[in-house]
């Protein structure tokens, strides 16, 4: 009975169907041909098996009658295949559901007879020689295939059903979402009424997220009214706000409506429900709100504001960012009479990096500015070797920069890791004041990138001037302890000639007010770093950011008005070779460590416990 | 399903009452480690949801080979030793076996893949993580690892050489992990089939996102049990064949 040549006629006429049906197709001239002789090996096979079992008698006849309905039904698949695929002339073409049941019926069949059929003849060939065939042992064979041919076809059905009905489900949805308490805050401080509408259709998902956050709000707030509005039910009000679609959220105080568009399916309104709170203070601001103008020293090789594509030095992040807070952003230049004065719209001004001097007529306009009760930020470049001719101004601030750029060992970013990665600090020692409100709350969990910086001290006191009318400086960011100004260039600490300490890297300083005037007096904000607020930094430190959110604010006096930004944004990490120290050995060599001093203490415990 | 449970008792008993067990689990971690600071943290700039996607990413290798490795012997070693013939005779079936056996090296998995959580956690300290996503990821590793351990107990059922087994297991894998990339050459409708079949690509990919697709859980769980099925059904055919 060892006879495998019927198995191996079927299995031929199988690949022979699968070569003629898949691999050439209607239309091919070998497909017929193929098809053909997959048939006829098929039917050989199954011939060769039949006229065995007629021809032999007893415990034989009955263990082939068991093979021979296998074999029966394993052809059949096949030829059901090629009778009703495209083009054949077998049988006319299946129309409608019958197109797609007959050929899965046929891949059932080959799966049903031919399972069971290769286990049975791999039983019967293992009997080869015996005195006798076993019935019982075929038989079993068979049922281990038939049941594994319908838990295949119940799995493939399973699969086909699962892969068309899929459900997602998105675990980074927020769920949770509350306003924060700046957000709280701001609307408790509304002076006028302000309505906020919510566009969606009815039931859907995601006002069900939106509309917990603005009930809190509403809550919170006198001012404040929430409407849930449908677009296709309140098509005028929806005109009247310029709401073209479900899905928007319109803040609006009657005249101003300042819109968040989301999308009305939360797997695609995700990364935008993260933004939502600080979006909201956004357009809140600017319905609430005035515009303001902020101005950017140009002409000296300042950092720009529209720098060319893939400059990581730029401040194009800080012009989006004071567009979002409501700002105009402005060049300010010779061209817009800078020598002369300050333009008087000017909310506040910022002087980032200059590399060429300024005119004595400009720098005297912005001393005039700032002492006139304006609002300055000055970031110095310490690369910068020229005497820019700042001191005047800086004096004026009650500051001196120092050039020498400073460098740590471990404190630091990693870029290229080498030496040169020991000037970009990074320092989370932020002095408790409000234009470092936030960033001394968060403290250690929160850091600001220098990426190349020198350091700041008081300017020595001028004779004659009364302490009243000196500028009040407040150091509000300094380098970590251990941090040295690098005087010879080469990066490594020189414990002869240069010193470490906690260096100031940024000041905020406030002036009194010019007399007459019943203002609070001109703010600035100095660092001796020009790339502090580059597109680089900004986009990696969320204490950079932290710190422009916080320094605008307190230079505009509008404190009550600062929020922490908000940390439902993913956020980009931000690690220092202290920290990947650290983490290195901390957890990639520790944590398996303890895994293995734990397992060699419990089996030498165990073992101890044995012997006893 | 108690005479499972003792089965998978005795096994991870036998892995973790040596020091094996624990040198196993402490090895993957060390391995999670190193990739996890060498490519996951290596760019200073990434975003938190993007260096945990890189995480789940790569822990699904080693996750995946944990399975197989852990699961190579379990059966063949029983054949080899002819230890095989103590479990037939005992009044326990071969599914109670094979589930047995499997259960005890998905546990192994499942000690590893929960021990590897301090390596996102490591992204908290300075960035952010969304609970879903870590749920999302570890549930897709978790199924990683009971396919995987399936496959391991499958070829580990057909043949008696624990060394066999691992090859053909990581071959199996191979297979199934490429079959996105037999599925662009083949054409309609198996190369919809194949790139269903597809282990990494179509399956997992969304788990390391924070997205679950209950397609995703149904293949893996029928990949587990199909491969489980195989087992039991090699274990089976010593009375027929």
């Amino acid at each position: 009975m060892r006879n495998l040549l019927p198995l191996a006629l079927y299995l031929v006429g199988l690949g022979l169907v699968f070569v003629g049906e898949r691999v050439f197709g209607p239309g091919y001239a070998l497909r017929v041909p193929l098809d053909a002789l997959a048939v006829v090996c098929m039917a050989i096979g199954l011939s060769l098996r039949g006229r065995q079992w007629r021809k032999s008698s007893g415990e034989t006849q009955k263990a082939l009658g068991l093979l021979v309905p296998a074999y029966a039904v394993a052809v059949a698949g096949p030829v059901l295949i090629l009778a009703v695929a495209e083009g054949s002339s077998l049988a006319p073409a299946p129309d409608g559901e019958l197109a797609v049941l007959l050929p899965i019926l046929g891949l059932l069949l080959v799966v049903l007879g031919g399972l069971p059929l290769v286990l049975m003849e791999v039983s019967l060939s293992s009997m080869y020689g015996a005195r006798r065939l076993e019935t019982r042992r075929l038989a079993e064979s068979g049922r281990a295939g038939t049941a594994a041919a319908l838990a295949l076809s119940f799995v493939v059905a399973l699969n086909f059903v699962a892969n068309a009905h899929d459900q997602r489900f998105d675990l980074r949805t927020v769920r949770d979402l509350n306003p924060t308490d700046s957000t709280v805050e701001m609307v408790r401080n509304l002076t006028k009424p302000i309505t906020v509408s919510l566009f969606f259709s009815p039931a859907n998902e995601v006002e069900e997220l939106v509309a917990p956050y603005f009930d809190t709000l509403a809550d919170a707030a006198d001012n404040l009214v929430i409407h849930r509005r449908d677009r296709a039910r309140n098509p005028s009000e929806a005109k009247e706000l310029r709401v073209r679609k479900n899905g928007t959220i319109v803040v609006s105080d009657g005249a101003n409506h300042e819109s968040i568009t989301l999308d009305e399916k939360a797997g695609k309104a995700r990364s935008k429900l993260k933004k939502l709170d600080e979006d909201f203070q956004k357009r809140l601001a600017k319905v609430v709100g005035v515009q303001r103008v902020a101005y950017f020293t140009t002409g000296h090789g300042e950092r720009s504001t529209s720098p060319k594509t893939g400059d990581p030095g730029g401040l194009k992040q800080l012009k989006e960012g004071l567009k979002a807070l409501n700002y105009k952003v402005k060049n300010l230049g010779l061209k817009e009479g800078l020598s002369d004065q300050v333009p008087e719209d000017a909310t506040l001004v910022f002087v980032v990096g200059p590399e060429v001097p300024m005119l004595d007529t400009e720098r005297d306009a912005l001393i005039r500015y700032v002492q006139g009760g304006g609002a300055l930020a000055l970031m110095v470049d310490p690369v910068v070797e020229e005497d820019l001719g700042l001191e005047p101004l800086l004096a004026a601030l009650g500051l001196e920069a120092h050039g020498s750029t400073l460098a740590h060992e471990t404190s630091h970013a990693t870029r290229t890791r080498g030496i040169t990665d020991r000037t970009m600090l990074v320092s989370n020692r932020f002095t408790t004041h409000d234009s470092t409100r936030h960033l001394s709350e968060l403290g250690s969990r929160i850091w600001a990138l220098f990426e190349t910086t020198g350091y700041l001290e008081k300017a020595k006191a001028v004779d004659g001037v009364p302490d009243d009318a000196k500028p009040e400086v407040t150091f509000t960011i300094r380098a970590p302890a251990g941090t040295w100004a690098d005087l010879d260039g080469e990066l490594r600490y020189d414990k002869n000639t240069e010193t470490k300490k906690g260096w100031n890297l940024a000041a905020a300083v406030q002036l009194p007010a010019a007399e007459g005037d019943d203002g609070p007096g001109g703010r600035a904000i100095v660092t001796a770093d020009a790339d502090i607020l580059s597109d680089l930094a900004l986009s990696v430190g969320k204490g950079n950011r932290q710190w422009v959110a916080d320094g605008v604010r307190w230079l505009e006096n509008e404190v009550q008005l600062g929020g922490q930004v908000a940390d439902l944004e993913d956020v980009r990490i931000l690690h220092t070779q202290d920290d990947d120290k650290a983490w290195f050995f901390g957890t990639t060599l520790g944590v398996p460590l303890l895994v293995l001093l734990f397992g060699v203490g419990s089996h030498f415990r165990r073992r101890r416990r044995a012997t006893s | 399903m108690n005479a499972a449970l003792l089965i998978a008792r005795r096994e991870i008993a036998a892995q973790f009452q040596s020091v094996i067990g624990y040198v196993i689990v402490a090895a993957l971690l060390l391995l999670d480690g190193l990739l996890f600071h060498s490519f996951a943290m290596s760019d200073s700039k990434d975003l938190s949801s993007k260096v945990l996607a890189k995480f789940f990413y790569m822990s699904s290798g080693i996750t995946g080979a944990a399975g197989i490795l852990l699961s190579m012997r379990l059966l063949a070693e029983e054949s080899r030793e002819k230890t095989i013939v103590l479990l037939a005779t005992a009044p326990i079936s071969d599914w109670q076996i094979v589930f047995g056996k499997w259960l005890s090296a998905f546990a192994v998995v499942t000690v590893f893949v929960a021990l590897s959580i301090y390596l996102p956690l490591l992204i908290v300290v300075h960035g952010s993580v969304h609970p879903g996503h870590l749920a999302s990821g570890y549930l897709g590793l978790l199924l990683i690892g009971a396919a995987t351990s399936a496959m391991g107990t499958f070829c580990s059922s057909i043949t008696s050489h624990q060394l066999v087994a691992g090859v053909l297991g990581s071959v199996l894998l191979l297979v199934m992990v490429t079959t996105w990339w037999t599925a662009k050459v083949a054409a309609p409708p198996l190369d919809d089939v194949l790139a269903y079949m597809s282990f990494y690509d179509k399956h997992f990919l969304p788990f390391t996102t924070g997205e679950v697709h209950t397609r995703a859980v149904v293949y893996y769980l029928s990949l587990t049990f199909l491969c489980l099925l195989g087992a039991r059904l090699a274990l089976g055919a010593r009375r027929w064949r």
